[in-house]
């Protein structure tokens, strides 16, 4: 694989700073967090500016370090909609059906349009909370594959697991997250309700 | 054949790699007779969805907010010290 180009760090404060620090803001409501924030993530950045392979755009790629900054910070904080823990196993999904492998509580029916719910900040936000309220290793094997793209193979290697681990933990967040919207009594759009 | 709790494992696991064909037979056998795993389906296509979009231009809100010149050069310094 052939050297990525040197990335200018300093310049990229000035090109996404503040692109950065808006996004940002929106999320954690509090200039001092938010510019700790992105600091980190620029920081975050230039030491693992080795695994930027170009594949997306600088941007994107900031973006997605800035994302894992704002997970872990609502993590560290205590205002985060609580999912309880679960240990690793496949058992611990057992609660989510019935003895028979029927569904406990079936998924509900989210209304409001597909194709517009995520545009809404307040669905967001809960999207924020839940994904912040998994346990920490589920958290960062959804943002791996989900925001940052990763293969499950990469993933295994990062979180130093097994493959049919990485398909449960996998399978335990998204089950977990969709439960937590669920819970938050999503209105996805409330516009687009009808 | 599968059962939901089966059924749902497998449609997550096939959104991370390619199932074997006899697999995706029994998924999609299941789901054209059972609504609560096809909406499961639709449900993480759509956290996907979220996750890819949680970036655009719509989540940057309060569009007159600026990084300070002070933490600007701030962060600088920090970047700085660190090549």
């Amino acid at each position: 694989m052939e050297n990525p180009p040197k990335l200018d760090a300093e310049a990229w404060v000035e090109q996404y700073g503040d692109a950065l620090f808006r996004f940002a803001i929106a999320r954690v409501k509090d200039r001092d967090i938010a510019e700790d924030l992105v600091q980190e993530a620029f920081l975050a950045a230039v030491k693992s500016q080795e695994h930027f392979q170009g594949k997306s755009s600088e941007k994107t790629w900031l973006f997605g370090i800035l994302k894992h900054k704002i997970i872990d910070h609502y993590r560290k904080s205590k205002t985060m909609v609580h999912v309880q823990d679960y240990t690793d196993d496949l058992d611990s999904m057992d609660a989510f059906f019935n003895a028979k492998g029927g569904w406990n509580a079936p998924p509900t029916h989210w209304s409001g349009n597909p194709g517009t719910a995520y545009e809404t900040r307040e669905f967001l936000d809960h999207f924020y909370h839940c994904l912040s309220g998994l346990p920490k290793r589920t958290a960062e094997a959804f943002t791996h594959r989900e925001i940052d793209g990763l293969s499950t193979g990469e993933i295994c290697k990062r979180l130093d697991i097994t493959a049919s681990n990485c398909w449960v933990i996998l399978f335990r967040a998204r089950m977990l997250l969709r439960k937590c919207l669920e819970m938050a009594g999503i209105q996805p759009s409330s516009k687009a309700s009808e | 054949m599968f059962r939901c709790k089966d059924v749902s494992q497998k449609i997550s696991q096939s959104m991370d790699s390619a199932l074997p064909i006899h697999h995706r037979m029994a998924i999609r056998f299941h789901l054209m007779m059972c609504r609560h795993c096809a909406r499961f389906r639709r449900q993480l296509v759509m956290l996907r969805k979220m996750a890819g979009h949680m970036e655009g231009h719509q989540l940057t809100g309060e569009m007159d907010e600026t990084l300070s010149e002070a933490a600007k050069s701030r962060i600088k310094e920090t970047l700085r010290s660190l090549t």
